[in-house]
């Protein structure tokens, strides 16, 4: 069948394909039925910005013998102008029953490109297909660090920033990750969007449901991107949220979707102007400016429109402890909201502020206050879904260890929150980013909840690496989530580098069993508040304890569970037994804390973690996904930040 | 689309090649000139044969952009020596006192890096060396010499035993405006740098000769927006330019229309108080960076922050202080905007994208009465990290805002 499948093609030269371009596209207008069009390659999306005819002759030779397919849809923001997102599908790696449930191979039927060369050269595999979608960022010049940009030519030639550098689109690649599937870690869609480059694709929801569309920021264009993914591997955008739509918060993080499919997005950063700012309730704060302080939780539909923007910061000042803003707020205040979660059935969002974001680096200058870096998490009663109302604004306890910087203290940088799941529990987790510390709260649905330290990435740094310097300070934890049955907590922790005074501390993804500290109820007795126990663990029964540690080169900053199980019946169904989770190594490049950019698969067995070296690199055969690759679907625009990534499927693939 | 019928791709590679041909037609034609080299100490004046050696082993300074050496028109000059590529720019090329730019970078597998102590520049035959400076407000070293008519060599020297001949033509006529050695000299010289870039003229005047109407627009935007919001008082930081003092009029005025009151920086901050800046970029980046060095607790406590005169788009100013609004009439993420930023990568890797420099790369290529959609755009710095011990510099020298970002946050002004 392939051999045949093969030869037919081979008719179908490249150049035969190319003259059939046009036809393909009348047909788009004159039947709509076919949803891709054969690609004449990148035009669009190569986008630049360039002075040399050369990056011309690349992209033309892109053109040659394309593959891709592409599909662009565009909405109006509230600017009046048009945003969009442009598939490029690989058809040589779909099997025909992806093309046929794209529309494609009717099309090519029709064009009398029928037949078994309806476009792929893989064959049919019957799979329904799950895939990861990753919000990934074009690298370019401008992530460069001045180092590297000392490269002067010797003479001006062609190209000599490299079309690497060049800014290209940002983008969502699909990656298979079907189990038996022939295109299992192959990218074969990348959807980029327009026009806005340089987002700084950050965070989506933490996991995806069953009609849910995504929600995906972009940090530096202070936009909200949400796709429909029912037509996997094709995203449709579906709206866009621009900083217009959200003018008393800036920087938007994090979100989490609702049952009703509409969703909460933190924004850590201040009103796009300095000044008052009124709210959706008729509330007013004083705010430094974007980027500044304070931030926001923003009530967004299933389409990115703003229901609702609710203040994170109090009318009164936030003193328990230092809250510092640049420049200094009349009302102090610690509300950056970075992570959120949320228990729908206690009707209790829960956010954690980290950074006042555009006053972290100061460099080359010392940083002007330590007390920049948050160490608050704030709770939120959504009773009222689209009227989310702070409840109350509570302060993560100083530990026991002595930070070697003041942002090192164990409270500072509270950057994710995650939420126990089943209706017995009522608890949460927070981690912080700097102080390198895990806390518990028993009960998210009190009054004024307390937070308690239950672990110290001390702990585990020195069972990754006995030759590594265990103190937990800086260890730069982030992603933080329960597992579904709340058995265990998994957490990705990218490591602190070496200095010449310190040894730094290994990147690793760890596993805790919490069991026995939900079991304790509203009375935990775990504590880590000796210096001891910041080392060896805590000394109290309930106290979590190490499962695994995966050992994880590169840096991961982000995570997620795979809560989509094949079933008996041939289709996708949640589950809570989770058996495998995705991560990837990148942070913020700009901020020195970058990562190798590559995404990577890990297989769970009661908690213990093994990387899945089926999950290769397509083209360099190495385990785990490299984003640093020269070309995509959307062409050679070079090596690429994966920040964040959902599992999903298309939804006639779920049930 | 294909290649072959888009207009704006077809549009694009011509102007691309406009570009690459001009700049490969000098190289091949200064390539030939040959080679002279000045080693040695600076020595006694009366011994010009002791000073010189003449080697025909390395190529001469090549003549970047515009083609050929000329009276006002900014020379662009490069050569590498020492494991150094030098860049030295000397604007506007005429009689009188002139602005120099050095840019000194290691070659690739060099380890060399040239310390700004150890450069010098001088006009042969003229006065004493003088050691470029860095300037508030823009990047690279600067330095101020006077060019006398004809066709004067200066000198830039790095350490006692290595001396670069800038040779130029600054004709018999004409002299040097003022203002290209002063305070607003770097946007000078990068305007002008720009247009010949994009394959223009050299302007005859600097941007801050005069307030232009889209800087005008620009600021009756700021003050009546302010006005709007309820600002009580602006504070307002001028300087003696001419495109300053009329900035400063044009301001004093609308508020007073507007029923806001104008104080000086210094003043105690009212209760609703926004600064305005529309100094240029040397005082306007000093004076931001003087407050934000202070001590949280001691910086101006502004409820309605910073807004910055159109003009004030350089990463030398925006990186002054954390955060400001500036009104612009483009957008950096814009395709043509992005076009001229990597354009200077390519061509000048040490020296950031500015807006002036922008505009005057965009009248060059569109005409001068180009004008694109106004907006507000938050200038802020964006990353988010501590300077860890140990990381590299975060800092690249091609974004508009290294470590920050330009972002656009209101709808068109009008």
């Amino acid at each position: 069948m392939i051999l045949q499948r093969r030869t037919i093609r081979s008719r179908l030269d490249r150049p035969r394909r190319r003259r059939l371009l046009p036809a393909a596209a009348a047909l788009v207008i004159a039947a709509g039925v076919l949803t891709l069009t054969p690609s004449t390659a990148v035009a669009e999306d190569d986008a630049p910005v360039t002075s040399d005819t050369g990056v011309g002759e690349l992209l033309t030779q892109l053109k040659t013998g394309s593959d891709i397919l592409t599909n662009k849809d565009a909405v109006e923001g509230g600017d009046g102008k048009d945003y969009w997102i442009k598939n490029h599908v690989d058809s040589s790696l779909l099997p025909p029953n992806l093309l046929q449930q794209l529309g494609v191979d009717q099309a090519l039927i029709d064009l009398g490109l029928g037949g078994r060369d309806s476009g792929g050269t893989v064959e049919d595999d019957g799979l329904r297909h799950e895939y990861l979608v990753v919000w990934a960022g074009d690298n370019n010049i401008l992530d460069k660090s001045g180092s590297e940009l000392l490269d002067l030519p010797t003479s001006i030639g062609l190209d000599l920033i490299g079309q690497k550098n060049l800014i290209g689109p940002d983008f969502f690649a699909v990656v298979d990750v079907t189990k038996g599937a022939k295109s299992y870690g192959k990218v074969v869609n990348t959807a980029t969007v327009g026009p806005l480059v340089e987002n700084e694709p950050h965070h989506m929801q933490y996991l995806w449901h069953k009609g849910d569309n995504i929600f995906a920021g972009g940090l530096f264009t202070d936009v909200t991107y949400v796709l429909d993914t029912s037509q996997l591997p094709k995203l449709q955008l579906k709206g866009i949220n621009l900083p217009t739509d959200t003018l008393c918060g800036s920087v938007p993080d994090a979100y989490w979707v609702t049952k009703d499919h509409k969703a909460y997005g933190t924004y850590m950063g201040g009103p796009d102007v300095p000044g008052p700012c009124t709210y959706t309730d008729g509330s007013v704060r004083i705010g430094n400016g974007f980027a500044g302080s304070p931030g926001e939780l923003v009530r967004l539909d299933e389409n990115g429109k703003t229901i609702a923007e609710a203040p994170a910061a109090t009318t009164k000042a936030e003193t328990e402890q230092r809250c510092d803003s640049i420049p200094l707020l009349s009302l102090p205040t610690c509300a950056n909201p970075h992570g959120v979660q949320a228990r729908e059935d206690l009707d209790t969002l829960v956010t954690s502020d980290y950074n006042e974001p555009r006053n972290i680096i100061l460099n080359p200058v010392q940083p002007l206050s330590s007390y920049l870096r948050r160490p608050t998490v704030r709770f939120w009663d959504i009773s009222e879904k689209d009227k989310p109302k702070l409840k109350s604004v509570t302060f993560l306890p100083d530990g026991p260890r002595k930070g070697r910087v003041a942002h090192h203290e164990e409270s500072r940088a509270a950057m994710e929150v995650t939420v126990t799941n089943r209706p017995g529990h009522r608890g949460a987790f927070a981690e912080t980013m700097q102080g390198g510390a895990i806390y518990y709260t028993p009960d998210i649905t009190v009054d004024e909840p307390k937070w308690q330290q239950v672990f110290d990435l001390g702990i585990t740094n020195k069972q990754v690496d006995p030759t590594s310097d265990a103190y937990g300070g800086g260890s730069n934890g982030a992603w933080i989530q329960t597992s579904l049955d709340d058995k265990y907590l998994y957490h990705a922790v990218a490591g602190r580098g070496a200095t010449s005074d310190d040894k730094g501390s290994k990147p690793y993804i760890l596993t805790l069993d919490i069991q026995k500290l939900l079991a304790s109820g509203d009375s935990p007795a775990c504590r880590i508040d000796t210096l001891e126990e910041s080392y060896s663990g805590g000394a109290e029964s309930d106290c979590p304890a190490v499962v695994d540690t995966l050992e994880a080169p590169g840096g991961p900053h982000w995570g997620a569970l795979d809560n989509l199980e094949l079933g008996s019946d041939g289709y996708y169904h949640e589950t809570t037994d989770v058996k495998r989770l995705a991560y990837s190594n990148y942070f913020v490049a700009r901020t020195g804390l970058n990562g190798d950019h590559r995404l990577c698969l890990v297989d769970i067995e009661d908690g213990k973690l093994t990387r899945d070296e089926e999950f290769r690199d397509e083209n360099t055969g190495n385990t785990c996904i490299e984003f640093n690759r020269d070309s995509w679907p959307h062409g050679a625009w070079g090596p690429a930040k994966p920040h964040s990534m959902l599992f999903v499927t298309a939804d006639a693939d779920i049930k | 689309m294909t290649l072959g019928d888009d207009t704006t791709w077809r549009d694009r590679i011509l102007r691309s090649r406009r570009v690459g041909v001009l700049v490969v037609a000098v190289l091949l034609a200064v390539g030939g000139i040959g080679y002279v080299l000045y080693a040695g100490s600076s020595g006694s004046s009366g011994a010009e044969a002791d000073r010189w050696s003449r080697s025909v082993a390395e190529p001469a300074p090549l003549q970047v952009l515009g083609g050929e050496r000329r009276p006002g028109f900014p020379s662009v000059q490069r050569i590498e020596h020492d494991g150094l590529v030098f860049t030295v720019t000397v604007a506007p090329a005429l009689p009188g006192r002139n602005l120099v730019r050095v840019d000194a970078l290691p070659l690739e597998g060099h380890e060399h890096e040239a310390a700004d102590e150890e450069l010098t520049v001088e006009v042969d035959g003229g006065a004493a060396p003088v050691e470029p400076t860095k300037r508030p407000g823009s990047d690279g070293l600067w330095a101020v010499v006077d060019l006398p008519s004809g066709n004067p060599t200066v000198l830039v020297a790095h350490g006692p035993e290595h001396r670069i001949p800038v040779m130029l033509e600054t004709g018999s006529t004409g002299s040097a405006d003022a203002l290209w050695a002063g305070p607003d000299g770097p946007e000078c010289l990068q305007a002008a740098t720009a247009a010949v870039l994009a394959g223009g003229k050299a302007p005859t005047s600097c941007p801050a000769s005069s307030l232009r109407g889209s800087d005008r627009a620009g600021l009756t935007s700021i003050v009546t927006t302010l006005a709007s919001r309820g600002v009580e008082e602006i504070a307002l930081s001028a300087d003696s330019s001419p495109r300053s003092a009329a900035a400063s009029r044009l301001v004093r005025r609308l508020a007073a229309a507007e029923g806001v009151r104008v104080v000086p920086p210094s003043a105690r901050p009212g209760r609703r108080s926004a600064l305005v800046v529309v100094a240029g970029w040397q005082p306007a980046a000093e004076r931001l960076a003087a407050v934000a060095g202070l001590p949280v607790e001691k910086q101006a406590l502004r409820s309605d922050g910073v807004w910055l005169a159109p003009w004030l788009l350089s990463p030398g100013v925006v990186d002054s202080t954390t955060g400001a609004v500036i009104p612009l009439d483009f957008d950096i993420r814009d395709e043509a905007a992005q076009r001229y930023s990597q354009t200077l990568a390519k061509y000048f890797p040490e020296q950031a994208p500015t807006g002036s420099a922008y505009l005057a790369w965009r009248r060059a290529r569109e005409g001068a009465n180009a004008r694109g959609e106004s907006a507000f755009y938050a200038a802020s710095r964006a990353a988010y990290m501590p300077a860890e011990p140990g990381h590299s510099s975060h800092e690249t020298t091609v974004s508009w805002f290294p470590g920050g970002t330009v972002t656009r946050i209101s709808l068109p002004t009008g």
